[in-house]
C-alpha cells in the first residue's frame, strides 16, 4: 500500500530520518509513536510529499509520491499537527472549497460535501462559520476537509491534541469507521491509550530510525504476524512442540496453561490453526489476539533500543 | 472555476462590501469635484486613488494572500490539494487582490471619464493598459518576493510582508517603468523621453513602457508559477532562470545602437553588465543551507543527475554565464578596448567601474564573484546562522564600498586590488589579490563543512 524505502532527511545540525524503510498494509490503522524529536512529523511530511527527503523514496502502490506529488495527493490526505481552517468561511464553503481543490467532479461534489459532513458529525453545522466552532468540531472539520476526496491513505499528526475525552472517543470511532470503509490510516500521537482504541499496528521511531513495526490486533490481511495467546484447560506438554512445528507460528512461549505466540495470516489462518489444535486433541479453552497494553509495548521498545 | 479564486471571492466579496466601495469612493470624487469644480482635479484624485489601491494595497494583498495562509496553518492543506501550480499561481494573484481590483477599477473608470471630459480621451488607449499592467506587475512582483522569502524558510511576518510589498513597488514602479527607461535612454543619448529606440526601432515612450511592462509581467508570472511549483514539490530545473537571464541581456542589448562594424567586445559588454548582477540576485534569492549542498554533492557523486538538477543552485548557471561573458569580452577587447570612446560612455551610464578589457581583469572579476560566494556560503553554513544574507550584504558593502573607499581616500592605491576587480596596472596583482581571498574562503568553508560533519556524526548517506 504505502512503502518507505531508505528515507534520509537532514536538518541543519541533525539527521531527522536515518535510512527509514517500512511497508504499511492496506486497510490498517498504524500508530506512529516515538519520543519528542524522534522524527514522527518529518516522516509524515515526507510520506505525503510535503517535504522532499535527501535520499530514498515513498511508493503509494506503484506511484512514487515525490515524482508525482499532485497525483499522489489525489489519493492521500494529511492532517498536520497545527492545522488551520478558514475561520471566515462557513463549514459548507470550507468543504466545498476542498472538494474543488481536490478535483472532486461537479456532479459528485454536493454528495461529497454532505456525505463527509455527515460522516464526521458536522452536518448540522453547515451554515456556521468555521471560526465559531469548538476545538473538537474544528478538528472534525479539518479531518473532513482532508478526506473529502475519499483518499486511500490518510496520515494524521496528533489529531487528538487538545480534545476532551468525549471528543477523543468519537474521533476514535471515526477512524475505525474510515478503516472499515477501506481507508488506510497512519496516526501519530503521544496519547497511547487513545491509539490503543483503534490501532491495528504499531510503528515506533526513535532518533530517526524505525525501532519496530508490529501488529497489535489481528487483521484480515495477515501480512504481519499477530501476537496471540491461548489458554489450555489443563497443562499439555505437546502444545509447545506442536505450535513451533506449524508454518507461520513463531515466538512460542509456554507458561503452564498459558501460551504466547505470534501467528502469521489473517482470520482464516487463525481459524485453521485453532481447528488443528482442537483436532490434535489439545484442551484449548481460550484462543485470541494478545491484549498487551500499547503503553507496555512502547515502553519496552524504548527501553530495548538504546540511543544510537 | 479556479477553486483558489472562488475561495477568495467568498472571503472578500460580500454585498455590503460591493455597495460600500462605490459609495465611499464616489463621495471622495464628488467632494473633490464640488470643491474645485474641475474634472482635472477629479481625474487626479481618481488616478491617485488608483495608485494607492492597485499598487500599494494590491501589492500588500498579493503578499498577504500567502502570508495569511501560512499564519492560519492552511498552507499545508493547500499544498496537499491537487491544484496544479499554474491554477494556484493565478488563483492567488487575482484572487488575493480581487476586492482591491474592484475598488481600483472604480477609480480607473472615474479617471477615464475625467480624462475624456478634459479632452485627453485619446491618450487613454495606452494610459489605461499601462496603469493596469503596471499594477499587475507590482502585485505579481510582491507575490514573487513573498514566495522567494517562503522558499528561503523565512516567516512572513509584518516586516517581511512590508519588505516584499516595498521591493515589488521599487522594482515595478521605479525599476522598470518610471525611472529606468527614460533615464537610460536619455543618458545613452539614443532617445528622448518621448521617443525610445530599441533594436533600431523607434517607439513612443508610452508604447515602449507598455511593451516593457507586458514583457516583465510575463516573466514575473512565469517566476511566480515556477516558485509555486517548487512549493508544491514539483521538481525544478534552471532553464527558466537561464531563459530570463538571456531575455534580460537581450532586452538591454536593444538600447545600444551598435552597427555591424562595431567591435564585438563593445556589443557584448552590456550583456556582462547585466549578467553579473543577475548572479548576485540568484545567489541571494535561494536558500543556501548546508543540507542542500550536501545532497547536491552526494547526487553529483553518485551520477544521479535528475536529483542533482533539482537541487542545483541558480547561481551556478549565472556564474558560468557571467564568467563566459567576462572572458569573451576580455579576449575580444584585449587589443583595442581602451581606445573606445564608447566604453567610457557606457561606464558613465552604469555609474560603476567596468572591466578594463584585459584578461587579468576578467579573471579578477570571476574571482571576486567566487569570493563573495564564499562569504555567503560561510555565513549560511554556520551552526546557527542568524540573518546570514543580511550579514553577507553588509560584509560586501564594507568590502567593496567602505574598505575600497578608505583605501582610495588614504591614497593606498596598492590596496585597491583587494577590494575592486582590476584596480591596478599589474595583471599579476589584479589576479593574486582576489585569488588569495578565494583560497582563504575555500579553506574556511572546508573547515566549516568538516566541523559540521564531526558534530553531526553523520553516517555517509545511503
Amino acid at each position: 500500500m504505502i512503502q518507505a524505502e531508505h528515507l534520509i532527511f537532514d536538518y541543519p545540525g541533525h539527521r531527522a530520518l536515518d535510512d527509514v524503510s517500512f511497508a504499511i498494509a492496506p486497510q490498517t490503522i498504524t500508530a506512529l509513536v516515538g519520543p519528542n524529536g524522534a522524527g514522527k512529523t518529518t516522516l509524515l511530511r515526507c510520506l505525503v510529499a510535503l517535504d522532499r527527503p535527501g535520499a530514498g523514496r515513498v511508493m503509494l502502490d506503484e506511484l512514487d509520491v515525490h515524482e508525482a506529488p499532485r497525483e499522489a495527493h489525489k489519493r492521500m490526505a494529511f492532517l498536520p499537527d497545527f492545522f488551520g481552517v478558514y475561520d471566515d468561511l462557513t463549514v459548507r464553503q470550507c468543504l466545498g472549497y476542498r472538494a474543488r481543490a481536490h478535483g472532486v467532479p461537479r456532479e459528485r461534489r454536493r454528495a461529497a460535501v454532505e456525505g463527509t459532513a455527515e460522516r464526521l458529525g458536522i452536518a448540522d453545522r453547515m451554515k456556521d462559520y468555521a471560526g465559531t466552532l469548538s476545538r473538537g468540531l474544528k478538528q472534525r472539520l479539518a479531518i473532513a476537509q482532508a478526506i473529502i476526496h475519499e483518499p486511500r491513505v490518510a496520515l494524521l499528526d496528533e489529531p487528538a491534541a487538545g480534545l476532551d475525552p468525549e471528543a477523543r472517543y468519537s474521533l476514535a470511532a471515526v477512524f475505525r469507521e474510515l478503516r472499515a470503509d477501506g481507508m488506510t490510516l497512519i496516526v501519530s500521537s503521544h496519547i497511547l491509550a487513545e491509539l490503543e482504541d483503534y490501532s491495528t499496528h504499531l510503528l515506533a521511531i526513535r532518533d530517526g530510525r524505525i525501532v519496530d513495526l508490529r501488529a497489535l490486533q489481528a487483521t484480515d490481511t495477515g501480512e504481519t504476524p499477530t501476537p496471540m495467546q491461548l489458554r489450555l484447560a489443563t497443562p499439555d506438554p505437546r502444545i509447545g512442540p506442536l505450535l513451533a512445528s506449524i508454518t507461520g507460528v513463531s515466538d512460542v512461549v509456554v507458561d503452564t496453561q498459558l501460551v504466547h505466540f505470534s501467528a502469521a495470516g489473517g482470520a482464516q489462518a487463525h481459524h485453521a490453526l485453532l481447528k488443528r489444535l482442537i483436532d490434535e486433541g489439545l484442551p484449548v479453552a481460550e484462543f485470541a489476539p494478545a491484549q498487551g497494553s500499547l503503553q507496555d509495548s512502547y515502553l519496552a521498545l524504548m527501553r530495548k533500543q538504546p540511543v544510537s | 472555476m479556479n477553486p483558489e479564486l472562488l475561495r477568495n471571492l467568498w472571503l472578500q466579496v460580500s454585498p455590503q462590501r460591493l455597495i460600500a466601495a462605490p459609495i465611499i469612493l464616489g463621495a471622495a470624487f464628488a467632494l473633490a469635484g464640488s470643491a474645485t469644480d474641475s474634472w482635472e482635479i477629479v481625474g487626479r484624485v481618481a488616478a491617485f486613488g488608483y495608485f494607492v489601491i492597485a499598487y500599494l494595497w494590491g501589492a500588500r494583498r498579493a503578499v498577504n494572500v500567502l502570508a495569511d495562509e501560512i499564519a492560519a496553518g492552511t498552507w499545508d492543506g493547500q499544498r496537499m490539494s491537487s491544484i496544479d501550480p499554474w491554477t494556484m499561481a493565478w488563483g492567488k494573484l487575482l484572487g488575493g487582490t480581487v476586492y482591491a481590483w474592484y475598488c481600483a477599477l472604480l477609480c480607473l473608470a472615474t479617471y477615464a471619464a475625467a480624462e475624456v471630459e478634459v479632452g485627453r480621451g485619446g491618450a487613454l488607449i495606452t494610459n489605461l493598459p499601462i496603469k493596469i499592467t503596471g499594477a499587475l506587475l507590482v502585485q505579481a512582483g510582491a507575490l514573487l518576493l513573498a514566495l522567494v522569502l517562503v522558499g528561503k524558510g523565512r516567516r512572513l511576518s509584518r516586516r517581511t510582508v512590508a519588505f516584499a510589498q516595498g521591493g515589488a513597488l521599487v522594482v515595478g514602479l521605479f525599476g522598470v517603468s518610471s525611472v529606468l527607461l527614460p533615464s537610460v535612454t536619455e543618458r545613452f543619448g539614443f532617445g528622448l523621453a518621448e521617443r525610445i529606440t530599441w533594436f533600431g526601432v523607434a517607439f513612443r515612450s508610452d508604447d515602449f513602457a507598455l511593451l516593457t511592462q507586458v514583457l516583465f509581467l510575463g516573466w514575473a508570472i512565469a517566476a511566480v508559477y515556477r516558485l509555486m511549483a517548487g512549493e508544491l514539490q514539483v521538481r525544478q530545473r534552471p532553464w527558466v532562470w537561464l531563459s530570463f537571464s538571456l531575455f534580460l541581456i537581450l532586452y538591454y542589448q536593444g538600447f545600444l545602437l551598435v552597427g555591424l562594424n562595431d567591435p564585438w567586445s563593445l556589443r557584448l559588454l552590456p550583456a556582462l553588465v547585466v549578467a553579473v548582477p543577475l548572479y548576485y540576485v540568484a545567489l541571494f534569492a535561494q536558500s543556501n543551507d548546508i543540507i542542500r549542498y550536501r545532497w547536491l554533492l552526494h547526487h553529483l557523486g553518485h551520477g544521479n543527475w535528475r536529483n542533482a538538477q533539482s537541487l542545483l543552485p541558480l547561481w551556478i548557471p549565472s556564474l558560468l554565464l557571467a564568467a563566459a561573458l567576462s572572458i569573451l569580452v576580455a579576449v575580444l577587447a584585449r587589443d583595442d578596448m581602451q581606445s573606445f570612446a564608447d566604453v567610457e560612455r557606457v561606464a558613465r551610464l552604469w555609474s560603476m567601474p567596468i572591466p578594463a578589457g584585459t584578461l587579468p581583469t576578467a579573471i579578477a572579476l570571476i574571482l571576486f564573484m567566487l569570493r563573495d560566494l564564499g562569504i555567503v556560503l560561510l555565513l549560511n553554513f554556520a551552526k546557527r546562522p542568524k540573518a546570514p544574507d543580511l550579514a553577507a550584504v553588509l560584509y560586501l558593502i564594507v568590502l567593496y564600498g567602505i574598505c575600497g573607499g578608505l583605501a582610495m581616500a588614504a591614497g593606498a592605491t596598492w590596496l585597491l586590488p583587494l577590494f575592486l576587480p582590476g584596480a591596478a596596472r599589474s595583471g599579476l596583482l589584479v589576479v593574486l589579490a582576489p585569488l588569495v581571498q578565494v583560497i582563504l574562503a575555500v579553506i574556511l568553508l572546508q573547515r566549516c563543512w568538516s566541523a559540521q560533519d564531526r558534530t553531526l556524526e553523520l553516517r555517509p548517506a545511503a
